[in-house]
């Protein structure tokens, strides 16, 4: 097991409500998981949701496979000006 | 026949009192289009470039595009075009909201305003009655204050342009205002309105905006209308968030610049996020136009020293009087922002403007006794009140009034400056986006980020994803789909917001049927492309070189922290790239060719014979 | 494209139009008459039918004598009669301030040599009973003025131009003026195009944006009044009675109807005929006050027109350049004094020199038009009248819509009966997409011919589309007096476009603000639910207007919010 924290923006909040703004929710994952099994089987969150899927900060595609201590953000679809 | 276009410019002179309307040229608005191209074009024509930006010869000229208020979604858009006061550039400042709409029922593409006044005066355009009439009574109303003032002294639905008193003191912070809450805010197009004692442009129109093939057009509209609704961030994410919904994310990518672009990483991003702001302080929604998206924040903070209520703030004044100042309070940011508005003047500069003078003082250049107060990064209080005295010229805000370029040069540190063109930069540091670096230093009115938002496509992947860190491709991509393509976006009356649902093909299909013009899509591109070399010609008429295409040295130094440490922004490599893309000469200057196959030589003369 | 060549186009179907094209091709000149709409279709056809030299501008006055001289004899001549009484012209004076300067005005007038006389209000009454005494102090009175029926006073002259060879094109609008290489005028228009040495552009406000193509800006503002009539009554008076201190009118026709109308005048800016509840009423109040037991009169019906009004009151009759003769912004005067100019016109048109009597009327006098006068201090002397006067009711309006707050909305929770609009103020954003999908659904242009819905701002807190919510009651629908509406398949009360006279007993029956009246087609207008399928509904972002079952309550919830909020439902 590895433990990697991850947090949710935007609309995804809503699928952890109880997190406060900007905090980040540590999880002890199997070794070798991947970003779309994190959202899949751990987080219960549809991939298709998830437009920025970062990983320490860099963008990255949902077959990332995670490290420990990795920082996971996820974000959906969002723009500005 | 008109379509589209109403044909007429109205031109107002305030030295003599003289007002005319004008037939508008179609073969200019063939090649301008219209808003942003077609004012610009006409300023040309007005104003010898090398002109004093504040002298009674700089006309200020509203103008709008044929797709403003034709229904069109998010077709809400006019400009401010003229000299800017704050940085010699051309300047067009751009905003939506109802004016500009009012402005073409009233009958009118553009409005062009020459000469000053000796005394405060308004314009009152009710149709094709127009009439210049003393402001002395409006003269220090905050913007709210004046569009109720109007209403009731012409009519109860009059739309309304104003500025704050930050444009009357001539701040080069100042914008033009319009409904209540909007600016058109940056290079200091309100200081020249203040300039020329212009307080304010009430309009009322009651006409329609004839339309060459209206089924065509409704089916383009719809198809586009639904385009948007269904689209996950037009109608998703901005509407839910606004554009604040940036905050996090830009600052976990470690690109959102904080106290003076020292860093790249807030630590205070969470306390200021679009998600703080949504559960924190949001009334309600507010749309433009007949816009779906509705990104517009109504908000109020309710308790606390804070107290305020307004509009936004949006993702770049959060920055702005936020990560940049280093406050973390999203009260305090939200008040500093209330407080721009009523005094009209732009939040990314006022902004910027005080994170400069934070520098200087903590490092010692700016001493108190000056100042009268200490401003250091993080102090929420001092801040706010570094912004009242801004808006006010009171004090130190006398000399904060005129922007982080002359702030910096006075006491000694040009190289806090951080902008291009005595513009300063905006929300997305330079050193992580190599597309934005290359766009703040060739932009045409200075460190601009709407002017081609390559985050489009260095994030959301809009029209594809190229990483930010890449540098190939990055000037054809900065050059064609983002600054000309903005060009022309902005010269339509259309939203740029729209861009990230609906592409240029789609903008044209709408075009087309509301003028009976051949727009099309390979034609927008050239028009775009006509309209930056235009605004390029200007600048160097105006004694801009491409030594001015240069950014702080400090963004070209590596970042010292957070996720992307050692990143740069790397200039150089790519600048003589660009020139030659864009068909210039080494040192930035178009080529004879390239006038030609614009059609720009006849009127304007060849700037390089290489 | 057709081809047409004359010796003289006459643009303009009006009363100077008709009366010059009848003058010359009475002189065998060969006339092309073109006019936008029909004949007498402007300023002519809904004038107020007055012929009066009196309260004329010095300079006017004798032209309008040598007209009104020609009145008497113009049935027998254009073999129609156009109705017309020589009984006197009275200006009726209501308050004491505006005694003295009718005073001094009627001495400038006689000086004019014009028999116009000051009448006391004993005087007034003995001459005209049907007046009531209480509101009168007294008038100024001339026993040459008199009234005609105005559209036969047109069709009469246009009838006779015909007989004369007169060549005519009927919604026909001129797009442009040009000139040929050989020196002649060209006029342009969608289907044809047509060539003379002269034209003669008497179009009334039309004359704007001609005139501006060909690059002179013509000083005109539009005025608009509105007029109406009533059912036939039985003789109360046969002279034409003004009113000093305001700009209303009236006169008994020919067959007994009351014509009446002005009450405000206000300048639109633009060609705008439609007729406001507002002003109708005030025209009512106003006569009710001055003749006795008009209350119960019936209305037959409304209009609205244009006054194209130059800033001193008199018409603009000159050349343009070497082809195009101008005759416009007849300020309301063009019906009395059309006869004379008509004679004039042809006169110069065929003689190449300016009538004496044409020669107050140069264009020079406006040099330099469209300027507002502005001097260092802060006061401003307009050519135009441009006082900094508030509009009527604006302070009123802003004190009477109270900042509430939005009510609780809930779904219904028994539906009932056929689905209506319902409107949720919480969840509209202002946007106004529903005028825009509402107006392009019928009328195909954009957001401005909006009247069926329309978004007000009652606050920054909450936004309102005001648009028939289809109650149970169906006052508008009760109203009408001419079986003029019906319930469409949807549930809707729609209009019978055939049976309305736009007596607007409807807008006026309806609490809510659901029934407006459209300048874009000077009609009636109400929503008609689409076929099933509201355009406002199918196009709103945000679901703030919806087409379902609501339950009375709720209904009755939202027509009180609407009718909270009708004041800010002003003319936009």
């Amino acid at each position: 097991m590895i433990e990697v924290t991850v947090s949710l923006n935007a609309g995804l909040r809503r699928y952890r409500p109880d997190l406060d703004i900007g905090q980040a929710l540590p999880l002890h994952i199997p070794s070798g998981t991947n970003l779309h099994e994190l959202l899949i089987q751990i987080l219960q969150i549809p991939p298709a949701e998830v437009a920025f899927p970062m990983v320490n900060g860099i963008k990255c595609g949902l077959d990332q496979p995670l490290v420990a201590g990795d920082r996971v953000a996820l974000w959906p679809p969002v723009a500005g000006g | 026949m008109y379509h589209g276009y109403t044909g007429n410019i109205l031109r107002v002179d305030l030295s003599t009192g003289v007002i005319s309307r004008e037939l508008l040229d179609m073969q200019m608005a063939e090649d301008f289009i219209g808003g942003r191209g077609l004012a610009s074009r006409l300023l040309c024509q007005e104003l010898d470039p090398a002109a004093d930006a504040l002298g009674p010869e700089n006309p200020l000229i509203f103008g709008t595009g044929p797709l403003t208020g034709t229904g069109a979604p998010a077709t809400s858009r006019y400009v401010v075009v003229c000299k800017a006061p704050l940085t010699g550039t051309i300047a067009c400042s751009n905003s939506g909201g109802f004016f500009g709409p009012e402005l073409k029922f009233a009958g009118y593409d553009a409005l062009i305003i020459q000469g000053e006044s000796a005394a405060p005066v308004y314009l009152w355009i009710d149709n094709r009655t127009v009439q210049i009439r003393p402001a002395e009574s409006l003269w220090g109303k905050f913007p709210t204050e004046t569009e109720a003032a109007l209403r009731s002294l012409t009519h109860p639905s009059a739309k309304v342009a104003c500025i704050g008193p930050g444009g009357e003191n001539l701040s080069l912070l100042a914008g033009v205002v319009n409904d209540g809450y909007r600016l058109a805010a940056r290079s200091g197009v309100g200081a020249l309105m203040g300039k020329k004692k212009l307080k304010a442009i009430a309009v009322r129109g009651t006409g329609n905006i004839s339309l060459h093939d209206p089924q065509q057009f409704w089916k383009a509209t719809l198809d586009m209308y639904q385009k948007i609704t269904a689209d996950p961030v037009s109608f998703g994410s901005f509407r839910a968030y606004g554009t604040a919904s940036l905050v996090s994310l830009i600052n976990e990518m470690g690109a959102y610049p904080t106290r003076n672009f020292q860093s790249d990483t807030f630590e205070g991003a969470a306390n200021t996020s679009g998600e703080a702001l949504v559960e924190g302080i949001l009334q309600r929604n507010r749309a433009c136009f007949a816009c779906p998206i509705a990104c517009t924040r109504v908000s109020e903070v309710k308790e606390g020293p804070y107290q305020g209520r307004g509009e936004g703030p949006e993702y770049e004044s959060i920055w702005a009087l936020g990560a940049l100042c280093g406050v973390a309070d999203l009260a305090a940011v939200s008040k500093a922002n209330f407080i721009c508005t009523d005094y009209g003047i732009d939040t990314i500069s006022t902004g910027a403007t005080i994170a400069c003078a934070m520098e200087l003082f903590e490092k010692g250049a700016l001493p108190e006794q000056e100042l009268g107060f200490p401003l250091r990064f993080g102090d929420a209080g001092a801040m706010v009140r570094a912004v009242e005295m801004t808006g006010k010229r009171e004090g130190f805000g006398d000399v904060l009034a005129d922007g982080s370029y002359r702030l910096a040069v006075r006491y000694g540190h040009p190289e806090f400056f951080m902008g291009v063109k005595k513009l300063e930069m905006s929300a997305y540091s330079p050193r992580v986006f190599q597309g934005m670096a290359l766009q703040y230093a060739t932009s045409n009115r200075g460190a601009c980020h709407v002017r081609g938002n390559t985050v489009a496509a260095e994030l959301y992947g809009i029209p594809r994803y190229l990483p930010p860190e890449v540098l190939e491709q990055k000037e054809e991509m900065v050059r064609r789909p983002f600054q000309n393509s903005t060009a022309f976006v902005d010269s339509t009356g259309i939203c740029l917001f729209t861009k990230f649902a609906i592409t240029h093909r789609e903008i044209c299909a709408l075009l087309a049927p509301a003028t009976g013009l051949d727009f099309n899509f390979d034609r927008s591109i050239e028009q775009g492309d006509r309209i930056w070399n235009l605004e390029r010609m200007f600048n160097l008429r105006a004694g801009f070189t491409s030594e001015d295409d240069r950014l702080p040295q400090r963004v070209s130094e590596p970042a010292v922290d957070g996720p992307r440490a050692g990143s740069r922004a790397i200039l150089q490599e790519h600048l003589q790239t660009y020139y030659l893309l864009r068909g210039w000469d080494k040192s930035g200057r178009p080529t004879r060719a390239k006038l030609e196959e614009l059609g720009l030589d006849d009127w304007w003369g060849v700037c390089s014979d290489t | 494209m057709a081809h047409y060549q004359a010796d003289v186009i006459i643009i303009g179907g009006g009363i100077v139009g008709c009366t010059t094209a009848y003058q010359l091709t009475r002189a065998g000149v060969d006339v092309l008459l073109l006019d936008r709409n029909g004949i007498g279709s402007g300023a002519s056809g809904r004038s107020g039918g007055g012929v009066r030299q009196s309260a004329r501008v010095s300079e006017e006055i004798p032209l309008a004598k040598a007209s009104v001289a020609l009145f008497p004899g113009l049935s027998d001549e254009l073999g129609v009669d156009i109705e017309y009484v020589q009984a006197g012209n009275l200006r009726v004076v209501e308050s004491f301030d505006y005694r003295r300067a009718m005073q001094v005005d009627v001495a400038r007038q006689q000086s004019h040599g014009l028999d116009v006389s000051w009448l006391e209000v004993a005087d007034v009454l003995e001459l005209v009973p049907a007046l009531r005494w209480q509101s009168i102090i007294g008038a100024s009175y001339c026993p040459d003025d008199g009234h005609c029926n105005p559209l036969r006073l047109v069709t009469g002259f246009y009838n006779k131009a015909i007989e004369g060879g007169t060549r005519v094109l009927l919604n026909c609008e001129v797009q442009n003026i040009t000139q040929t290489d050989s020196g002649l005028a060209e006029v342009e228009t969608l289907t044809h195009t047509a060539t003379a040495p002269v034209v003669v552009l008497a179009a009334g406000f039309g004359s704007q944006e001609l005139c501006y193509r060909i690059g002179y800006d013509l000083p005109l503002a539009n005025v608009r009044y509105e007029s109406m009539i009533t059912e036939p009554l039985p003789p109360l008076f046969r002279q034409m009675f003004g009113v000093a201190s305001s700009d209303l009118f009236f006169r008994q026709t020919g067959n007994g109807g009351v014509h009446f109308g002005g009450g405000i005048l206000e300048e639109t800016g633009q060609e705008d005929t439609r007729t406001t509840s507002s002003n109708l009423q005030l025209a009512v109040a106003h006569i009710s006050k001055l003749v006795s037991d008009l209350e119960k009169a019936k209305l037959l019906r409304t209009w609205g027109g244009l006054d194209p009004s130059t800033p001193d009151g008199m018409p603009i009759i000159d050349f343009l350049n070497d082809n195009v003769l101008l005759a416009s912004g007849f300020c309301g005067h063009g019906l009395a004094t059309g006869p004379i100019v008509g004679q004039h016109l042809a006169q110069w048109v065929q003689s190449g020199t300016r009538p004496e009597a044409l020669a107050p009327f140069n264009r020079n006098r406006f040099d330099g038009w469209l300027q507002t006068k502005w001097t260092p201090s802060g006061s401003f002397a307009a050519v135009l009248a441009t006082e900094d006067t508030q509009i009527a009711g604006a302070g009123d309006l802003e004190a009477g819509v109270p900042f509430m707050t939005p009510p609780k909305y809930e779904e219904p929770n028994e539906p009932c009966g056929q689905p209506k609009l319902a409107v949720n103020p919480q969840m509209c954003t202002g946007c106004r997409m529903c005028e825009v999908a509402c107006s392009i659904a019928h009328e195909q242009v954009t957001a401005q011919a909006q009247l069926r819905i329309q978004v007000v701002y009652p606050s920054d807190e909450y936004f309102l589309p005001i648009v028939c919510i289809h109650c149970e009651e169906m006052y508008c629908l009760k109203a009408c007096p001419h079986e003029a509406m019906e319930v469409n398949e949807s549930g809707a009360v729609t209009i019978i476009r055939e049976n309305c006279t736009s007596c607007m007993e409807c807008i006026f029956a309806c609490p809510t603000g659901g029934v407006t009246h459209s300048p874009a087609r000077s009609a009636v207008v109400k929503c008609d639910l689409c076929d099933g399928d509201p355009a406002c509904v199918r196009y709103c972002p945000t679901q703030a207007i919806t087409f379902r079952h609501i339950d009375s309550p709720a209904a009755d919830e939202l027509a009180a919010l609407m009718t909270t909020h009708l004041a800010a439902r002003a003319p936009r």
